[in-house]
């Protein structure tokens, strides 16, 4: 039986899969956050014969492949009911969810997961080292907390600069008449002549002259990459920007064997069997490497380029299953 | 997205604790913003177990699977 660890709610990369399990009628047990903790459902844990019982029925055994997606999201948005020590107490319940979850994860080490516990989210400038370190071409990058240091950073990479957050982490913040996000933000001079002395450390980055935006789906040694090709010259530095404009265009991509070489030691260095890579291509015809998420959203290059990632994605988690 | 303005959204002394990103935030149109899924309806899927389904994934067929076929009747059809 195949485990999914998931949102409560609708997740885009999460519930078309599930449609593929229940149109190929293999049976899955989904379970969220919420139904460990919100006493919805009747379960114990057995520490003394590592077992999962839920509803009279023993797991342990009956499970072979756990998909984890995006399921410990909702332990960062618990809240309890307002108290004086609600600080304290959100900070001790998320605590003990942590390690309730990490055991589980124990428990259920010898099965087959796609994407454990705690590789669902990565240290980008770990990747970014690693990546270097398998051969790929990576942005010239600092953290850096003082006006002094990025100023010559800036000229030392002749104004082709770019901040981002250093974690994957940012949201977006409800305005009366807007949503703010933050984004990756070219520097220029005039922003440099707002910046205090010091500053909370900040990532800084190389940026990198773009012919051709890749995302690509990475699925245990397969490779589904997608090219953003823009009409025009103009581009934004963040292709979140550009994503959803009329110029915009998806088309699959065939990256090089070597790429895909480097790319494929990278995520077995990382310990990951699944993640969405972004990659840049020059006009010098080389590829950089960005970041991989290892719970990225896949399903618009699914649907633009008709590569059903959903369905690839199920059908990976069928295979795994004993004959 | 359609950007309406660029800037802080934070006071300076809020500002002086947060990465430089912050200063430089991005206001986007809520409706263009896609994450708010705000033209979308998720699904009805009443068999995935999902409690606040919203809006569909893909806009055009992407294979041979026709939804109703796997969806559960909705209560009405009863």
């Amino acid at each position: 039986m195949i485990l999914v660890l998931g949102y409560d709610s609708y997740e885009q990369g999460t519930d078309p899969v599930l449609s593929w399990l229940l149109h190929y009628q293999v049976p899955f047990l989904k379970v969220s956050l919420h139904d460990l903790i919100a006493s919805r459902v009747d379960y114990y844990i057995d520490v003394k014969n590592r077992d999962v019982v839920i509803n009279g029925h023993s797991i342990r055994d009956s499970v072979t492949t756990i998909w984890h997606r995006r399921f410990m999201g909702a332990a960062n948005k618990l809240t309890l009911p307002a108290n004086a020590h609600q600080e304290q107490l959100n900070f001790e319940i998320r605590t003990e969810i942590r390690d309730l979850v990490d055991y589980l994860e124990l428990l259920f080490q010898d099965k087959v997961w796609l994407t454990s516990f705690h590789k669902s989210t990565v240290n980008k400038l770990e990747v970014l080292d690693v990546a270097s370190r398998c051969g790929l071409r990576v942005p010239h990058t600092r953290i850096l907390n003082n006006h002094s240091d990025l100023t010559a950073f800036y000229h030392q990479l002749e104004g082709q600069l770019i901040t981002k957050p250093i974690a994957d982490v940012r949201g977006s913040y409800a305005l009366p008449d807007a949503t703010a996000v933050v984004l990756t933000t070219s520097i220029n001079e005039a922003h440099l002549a707002t910046l205090p002395p010091r500053f909370f450390p900040s990532l800084f980055q190389e940026k990198v002259e773009v012919e051709i935006e890749i995302r690509v789906f990475y699925l245990d040694g397969r490779f589904f990459s997608t090219a953003l090709l823009l009409d025009g010259t103009e581009r934004q530095v963040d292709k979140k920007l550009d994503s959803t404009s009329a110029r915009a265009h998806y088309v699959p991509y065939q990256l090089p064997v070597a790429t895909e070489q480097q790319l494929t030691q990278l995520m077995r260095t990382m310990g990951l069997n699944t993640g969405s890579i972004d990659l840049l291509k020059t006009p010098a015809d080389e590829y950089v490497f960005l970041e991989v998420n290892p719970a990225g959203q896949y399903l618009a290059e699914s649907a633009f380029c008709h590569y059903a990632l959903e369905k690839e994605i199920a059908e990976w988690l069928i295979n795994q299953q004993p004959a | 997205m359609r950007v309406i303005g660029t800037g802080a959204v934070f006071t300076e002394e809020v500002l002086a604790v947060l990465p430089i990103g912050y200063r430089f935030m991005v206001r986007v149109d809520p409706l263009t913003f896609r994450e708010n899924y705000p033209d979308q309806r998720l699904s009805q899927s009443i068999r995935h177990q999902s409690k606040s389904y919203q809006s569909v994934g893909p806009g055009k067929p992407v294979s041979h699977l026709v939804m109703q076929d796997y969806l559960a009747p909705s209560p009405d059809e009863h």
